[in-house]
């Protein structure tokens, strides 16, 4: 296979990578601000696409080895790290799936481990290089976010009053600043992570000189595929990452970001490299811990924990079994990239099954792969909400008929009884009792009164309603045409939600 | 290559008491602005106070920025 052309594959592989780094990782800076409302969904990860963009093109001091001494650099060639990306990607897509926040980095460095495995045997590999900047990290990052996140979260809620609109915003305020700064973070980190790559892989096809700068269109590209990855949202991870792991408020999301964007900083400073989304897993535990222990959910926890363990090894095996394929020349190549098409159309298809996107992505805790989530959902297709007061649909009164999300509006359209006052009958529009207060709405003294035997359900299709010329006042004008109807249970429906 | 354990340690301590510091303030600046009971905003020099402490938040957020971009150092 020409070089150009293997080139050509491995920057194209490298900026899907680079996009698919970016949905992976937009939950780290706006997930707590999604789930707590500081952020509308689609406003937050337009932010952080924005800032993303900014950190990528902030600097271009690339990291000039791409393994970071993890494997001996003098070894990789590009079918490895086309190997490696391709391995990082799948591990990204399946932890995407199943709504697990993971390491790209840590993909991306475990493929290209298993590649150079088997391309150049075990000697290629530094363990304790792997144990230091991998397994340590992966330990220490949660472990020190949590701890700052839990300490954070109890100096907040000293100061914080629930009654206090001011508080409220202030913690608000101060968590889309947190937001957007771990945001901007992320963009000057992994951005650049991808351009290191690029331009590694450029100067190994010989397009480009050894030691020299990245190209405009490099870092240009590498910016837009992680904003554009950031911006599609990751939904699946958001969810998990603001609602599954604990309940968190506007404090606890202020805590969380700024121990996140604290530990972030230190690391970068210090030269001991954390990943963002272990630290900022471990500031939301930490934030869950710091107000109501009893809300954090370790199954969320110890699945996430799971899939940190097996980001390496998965990884690798993929990027072994790429690499080996890779090696047989353009058959393997062409291979390789078509079982990467079908496998990310498959895992787009699965996730269809139970969709997350910017609409629902507060509604549950929880991811699913298998099995309908949808079936829960309290909402129907008018808008109108399923309440428990809701009755059954009318005899003859199908889903798509209008009528099927006003049950509620029947009860309040009922016709009322005539008032009688010394025997003698009072027109509706007439006050029965001049000069005292109009009694109250029905509904209201409904709750006073006993409850009314329910009314046997009548068949609206097959017994329309009369119609106002038919009435002898204004109020025995009972039932206005269905699409009047339908916007007076929408109302009602956002009422009794708010009586809810 | 052996593990930078000094760096692992300033890293946890810098991490722990820089997010306890900063949220401390916000709770500082928080408390100063909430107004007393039955007053709708706070008077005097809380108000001066809490907003001050507030102008100290955002040069923490644009040293923050300068440690973030290679450029500035």
């Amino acid at each position: 296979m020409p070089i150009e052309a293997m080139v050509v594959v491995v920057v194209i592989t490298a900026l899907v990578f680079d996009f698919t780094n970016g949905f992976h990782d937009s939950a780290n800076a706006m997930a707590t601000a999604v789930a707590t409302g500081a952020y509308k969904p689609k406003r937050a990860v337009l932010l952080a696409a924005v800032m993303n963009l900014v950190g990528a093109c902030l600097s271009t001091e690339v990291a000039l080895t791409i393994s970071h001494g993890i494997v001996d650099d003098s070894l990789v060639t590009v079918e490895m790290v086309f190997a490696g990306l391709v391995g990082a990607i799948l591990w990204n897509l399946v932890t995407w799936l199943l709504g697990l926040p993971s390491s790209s980095s840590h993909a991306m460095f475990g493929g290209l481990v298993g590649a150079v495995v088997v391309m150049a045997g075990v000697s290629g590999i530094h363990p304790g290089v792997i144990l230091s900047k991998i397994l340590l990290p992966a330990l220490v990052a949660p472990v020190v976010a949590g701890l700052a996140s839990y300490g954070a979260t109890k100096i907040a809620y000293r100061s914080f009053r629930d009654s206090s609109k001011g508080s409220k915003k202030r913690f608000r305020t101060g968590q889309r600043a947190s937001s957007l700064m771990v945001a901007l973070a992320h963009g000057t980190s992994d951005g650049q992570k991808t351009m290191g790559v690029i331009t590694l892989v450029l100067v190994a096809g010989g397009m480009q000189a050894p030691g020299t700068a990245p190209h405009w269109w490099v870092i240009g590209a590498a910016g837009l595929a992680i904003a554009a990855g950031t911006y599609s949202g990751g939904w699946r991870i958001m969810r998990t990452m603001g609602k599954g792991m604990a309940d968190i408020e506007g404090p606890q999301g202020f805590a969380a970001e700024t121990s996140a964007m604290a530990a972030i900083l230190a690391s970068s400073h210090f030269g001991f490299g954390l990943s963002t989304t272990h630290v900022v897993s471990g500031a939301v535990m930490g934030t869950g811990l710091g107000r109501t222990p009893d809300q954090v959910r370790w199954n969320t926890a110890g699945r996430m924990a799971l899939g940190w363990l097996l980001t390496l090894p998965a990884s690798a095996l993929v990027g072994a079994g790429a690499a080996l394929l890779a090696h047989q020349g353009v058959w393997g190549f062409g291979l390789v990239v078509a079982i990467l098409v079908a496998a990310a159309g498959a895992i787009k298809i699965i996730s269809q099954r139970n969709h997350v996107s910017p609409d629902n992505v507060n509604d549950d805790h929880e991811v699913r792969v298998f099995g309908r989530a949808d079936k829960a959902a309290p909402v129907t297709t008018q808008g109108a909400l399923a309440t428990p007061l809701a009755p059954s649909l009318p005899k003859g009164i199908t889903a798509e008929h209008p009528l099927a999300a006003t049950p509620l509006v029947l009860t309040r359209l009922k016709q009322p009884k005539r008032k009688k006052v010394k025997g003698k009958h009072v027109p509706l529009d007439q006050d029965p009792l001049p000069g005292l207060a109009p009694p109250p709405d029905p509904i209201e003294r409904s709750d006073d009164l006993p409850p009314e035997p329910a009314a046997p359900p009548r068949d609206l299709a097959a017994d329309p309603a009369p119609s106002p010329s038919n009435s002898t006042g204004p109020a025995s004008a009972a039932v206005p045409p269905a699409s009047d109807l339908t916007v007076k249970a929408e109302r009602t429906g956002a009422d009794l939600a708010r009586e809810d | 290559m052996g593990i930078d354990w000094w760096a692992l340690v300033q890293v946890s301590v810098v991490t722990i008491v820089g997010a306890m510091a900063i949220v401390s303030l916000m709770s500082l600046a928080n408390w100063l602005l909430v107004p007393p009971d039955g007053a709708s905003q706070a008077v005097g020099w809380r108000r001066f106070s809490g907003y001050g402490v507030i102008g100290l938040m955002g040069l923490i957020v644009a040293f923050g920025i300068y440690l973030l971009v290679p450029y500035f150092h």
